[in-house]
């Protein structure tokens, strides 16, 4: 591992090093994944985000096939985000201060420790994008909204001088028995970061305790980290080496070794290893992006190898519209080892697709010139190991005009004739694009009346054959 | 001819087109229709009607649209109406139709996004169509592509050229059907007088002619 990181980071490295600052600003926008790819079926409406402002409230309340409640309330650095829904609830409070007391969070959080070795592995999700998040830092709970990855519990974050110090304790929402607690002290210089973390974790029947110690190092052209973690006996190490952020060449590599299928952890358990370089480059009137990556994820049940290489860039018609074009291909390797008495063999798939896709983006000014209507028209074709390529057409259109919100999203896959689908279920990749599933396209449609700019009410309209139609209000306020 | 409708709202403040197609050389088939559009100001508003007529019965369809335009840059348009299908020897079936059409123009080039949905009877059936125009001095290139349900209706392009003053030519062709298509447009005043034909590589060949006034 230590030799493939070298390999991608120090050609990028000296890249960096003779290579100008540009502004790369004008790329496409990345979406939760760190890609361009997954949003086929974007929300109805943004939510509203309030935290740009030091004081503000904003609360939204959803009926019918939908029914869930949102409350987001920011004053003094302090912000509550609380969340209902039919999968669960969650509800925390964030305060971040500039005195001894730093940050304190209660409710729902969850606990990150550096680079993960300990808790919270944050490194990769599914995708391993250059450059990475860059910084370590001790204990931190961060409040989170998803009801299966919170806990309910509490932390706090002090500073005196360079040395920050964060404790914290949660206790896991499906099973209030296992409680876990966390302490760490990390000491900040200029450039370089060290620090010492423990947690312990307690159920029923027993009591795990575990010790972690990470260090990084940034300054303007390169960034590494390193953690490493011992519970029960077992050591963990992960590292992260990040290569020209913000800059033409990028690269990024990421390893870690540990006992993921032996005795667990008392925390994560999750391994990741893998590298990717990334070219940049932009000009008047355009940017693209290209790169490669190879991403290796050992969990319980088996491992996952995923190696792809990907471009997409972005010219800009004129002040009113541009074209963006994207490709990428990838081939998985994915092993599921036996388990059980009555074990079966092992399973090995191999699975490819490549994937490609045309965007254009316009914007037209509406309503006398005080609103504007956007529109999105795409066309993507995707192809896997065993199939033809198939073709997905996206057209979205939002209209924005006085108080009124208007937005229509429909996308369909379509089918050659003759061909029964282009993308297995089991595939990895399931959850970036639809299966095909029904007859007819996915429609999406809303409307919302803005009152005076502060509140809001709003309806949504959704079909995704085959299933039914669903109809849903949507109601809010903000000060 | 060039198998897509790329114009949402009326060039001018209003037009009358009737069509009328015989379908393959077959006695009795043939599909014709009339359609209404006015333009005031920045609303647009369209009422259209056609029928497929064959030996066994007859499928109608009438839709009327409401839309507008933002600044000769953007017009879209709701739509909303019925189909009805009537053969000699079963019972009537008609379904709810609900559609939106969108028109983007970009310097020279135009993009049209059709969505059309078919409810009704147990049946629901979506039509997505995506096309774009550029106009290249007196030629524009018309590209298309449609998806019925989950199929992949095909692609389509086609070429205009005004040859003269009243006179354009258009020639196309159409992946899915593996079609040729061609015709002639001739503009007099607020006239418009159009005839083309299509050959189809087993149903032969269709012809049809359009007549049109708009003022």
């Amino acid at each position: 591992m230590t030799r493939a990181v070298l390999v991608v980071a120090l050609p990028a490295a000296l890249a960096c090093a003779t290579a100008p600052s540009r502004d790369l600003t004008m790329l496409p926008p990345s979406d939760s994944l760190g890609t361009v790819w997954g949003d086929e079926y974007e929300e109805p409406f943004e939510a509203e985000d309030a935290s740009h402002r030091a004081h503000g409230i904003s609360a939204e309340w959803v009926d019918g096939d939908t029914q869930s409640a949102r409350l987001d309330a920011y004053a003094r650095g302090a912000r509550v985000r609380i969340r209902s829904s039919p999968r669960g609830d969650t509800a925390a409070l964030q305060w971040e201060g500039t005195g001894v007391i730093r940050e304190v969070a209660v409710g729902h959080v969850a606990p990150f420790v550096a680079d993960g070795a300990l808790a919270g592995d944050m490194r990769a999700s599914s995708d391993l994008r250059a450059p990475g998040t860059t910084g370590v830092r001790g204990l931190r709970m961060l409040p989170s909204t998803s009801p299966w990855s919170a806990a309910r519990g509490a932390g706090v974050v002090g500073a005196a001088g360079a040395f920050r110090i964060g404790l914290g304790a949660v206790e896991a929402h499906d099973d209030p028995s296992r409680r876990f607690g966390f302490g760490s002290v990390e000491h900040r210089a200029a450039a370089t970061t060290i620090g010492i973390a423990a947690g312990a974790r307690t159920d029923r029947a027993t009591t795990d305790t575990a010790v972690s110690c990470f260090a990084a190092r940034h300054d303007d052209l390169w960034f590494a980290s390193a953690e490493v973690a011992a519970a029960r006996g077992h050591v963990r190490a992960v590292a992260r080496l990040v290569a020209g952020e913000r800059r033409e060449w990028s690269a990024i590599a990421i390893a870690g070794s540990g006992p993921a299928r032996d005795e667990p952890l008392a925390f994560s358990r999750r391994e990741r290893w893998g590298a990717a370089l990334e070219r940049r480059d932009t000009w008047a009137r355009g940017a693209s992006r290209g790169g490669v990556s190879s991403l290796t994820r050992r969990d319980d049940t088996g491992d996952i190898r995923r190696r792809r290489i990907f471009w997409d860039g972005m010219w800009r018609i004129n002040e009113r519209a541009r074209v963006e074009l994207a490709a990428r291909v990838t081939r998985e390797e994915s092993e599921t080892r036996a388990t059980g008495w009555l074990s079966a063999l092992p399973v090995r798939e191999s699975a490819d697709d490549w994937r490609a896709r045309v965007t254009l983006r316009t914007q037209s000014p509406a309503g006398g010139g005080s609103g504007s209507v956007s529109n999105a028209y795409r066309l993507e074709w995707v192809q896997n190991r065993s199939g033809r390529p198939g073709t997905v057409a996206t057209w979205t259109c939002r209209m924005e005009a006085g108080p009124l919100d208007a937005r229509v999203s429909t996308t369909a896959h379509a089918l050659l004739p003759g061909q029964l689908a282009y993308e297995p279920d089991a595939a990895p990749l399931a959850a970036e694009y639809a299966a095909i599933a029904g007859k007819g396209a996915t429609i999406t449609t809303s409307v919302r009346v803005w009152l005076q700019r502060h509140a809001w009410l709003g309806a949504t309209w959704s079909r995704r054959p085959p299933a039914d139609a669903r109809l849903w209000i949507v109601a809010g306020a903000r000060l | 001819v060039a198998g897509t409708r790329v114009e949402v709202a009326p060039a001018r403040t209003w037009r009358i087109e009737i069509a009328d197609v015989a379908l393959h050389h077959v006695t009795g088939l043939h599909t014709g229709g009339a359609r209404a559009a006015v333009r005031l100001r920045a609303f647009i508003l369209t009422a259209s009607v056609a029928r497929l007529a064959s030996p066994v019965g007859a499928h109608d369809r009438a839709v009327v649209e409401a839309g507008v335009l933002a600044r000769g840059a953007w017009q879209g348009a709701l739509r909303a109406g019925v189909e009805r299908l009537l053969l000699d020897r079963a019972a009537a079936a008609t379904w709810r139709v609900a559609g939106v059409i969108s028109r983007v123009d970009v310097g020279r080039v135009s993009m049209i996004a059709d969505l059309d949905v078919i409810q009704g009877h147990a049946l629901y059936e979506t039509t997505l169509s995506l096309s774009g125009v550029a106009r290249v001095g007196a030629a524009q290139l018309i590209g298309s592509v449609r998806i019925d349900g989950d199929r992949f209706a095909g692609s389509g392009l086609s070429i205009s050229a005004r040859v003269h003053t009243h006179l354009s030519l258009l020639a196309g062709y159409h992946d899915g059907t593996e079609s040729l298509r061609a015709g002639a447009v001739i503009g007099w005043g607020g006239i418009e007088v159009a005839a083309g034909v299509s050959q189809h590589p087993v149903l032969g060949l269709s012809q049809g002619v359009s007549i049109a006034c708009a003022r």
